[in-house]
């Protein structure tokens, strides 16, 4: 009881609670897994999801960080063109 | 915003950024250590630092090429598979202007890379969402 208490649920109780058929929620979960989203825990032959935040907050500080990757390029693009145009120049 | 763009002018000739963009010695300087050839199709890959679901290597490869107005890349790398544009419109024969857009985020964790750069669930299939509200909710109200 303390399980479901905390969040987790098995398959058939989240087919019931969204809706749908039970091998598109499998294959959602499957895909949510897949990026470490949720995981599982056997409890006796079905197995128990919850949701797992940390690759949540890792995808949007890698994103965050991607913005921050192209802001630095861009300032170094700057610094190639200069050279660029004092070669041209002369 | 589901995408990254930058935009900037330079007193340059469209040329000359054309260079910039394309020259292997010139890409490495302010891009990446890389092996890219100027020809569609052609295959690369570029080495960064490694970051959280990313161990540094980004896949490329040369979709458009449209000399000197406009580069087209697809870049995977971690868990997005995206377009990189480059685009360069002349202002005048010593100025232009230079845009970079990354987009089409696709994939799955790319789903959830796009509902954060737009700040919101809505466009995530309503299935998924729903179980991962579901599972969410759960969690939150059983605190």
């Amino acid at each position: 009881m303390s399980a479901l208490a905390t969040g987790n649920r098995a398959v058939s109780e989240l087919v019931l609670t969204v809706g749908g058929s039970q091998p598109t929620v499998s294959e959602h979960l499957a895909q949510l897994r897949k990026v470490g989203l949720v995981t599982y825990a056997k409890r006796g032959r079905e197995r128990v999801y919850c949701l797992e935040m940390a690759p949540l907050h890792d995808i949007t500080d890698w994103l965050s960080s991607l913005e921050t990757f192209w802001d630095d390029r861009f300032e170094r693009l700057g610094y190639t063109i200069q050279t660029l145009q004092q070669e041209e120049d002369t | 915003m589901s995408n990254i763009y930058r935009t900037a002018e330079f007193a340059i000739p469209a040329a000359t950024l054309w260079r910039a963009l394309t020259e292997p010695e010139l890409l490495s300087t302010w891009l990446m250590p890389n092996d890219f050839h100027p020809e569609v199709g052609h295959q690369f890959t570029m080495t960064t630092d490694p970051a959280p679901l990313f161990d540094g290597t980004v896949h490329l490869e040369v979709l458009e090429l449209e000399p000197p107005h406009r580069m087209a890349w697809s870049w995977k790398g971690g868990p997005i598979d995206t377009i990189v544009t480059f685009t360069i419109t002349e202002l005048s024969p010593t100025s232009c202007r230079f845009e970079f857009l990354q987009d089409g985020f696709r994939g799955l964790g790319a789903e959830f890379a796009r509902m954060f750069l737009r700040g919101g669930w809505r466009k995530l299939h309503p299935l998924l969402r729903a179980v991962v509200q579901t599972l969410d909710y759960e969690s939150t109200t059983n605190d």
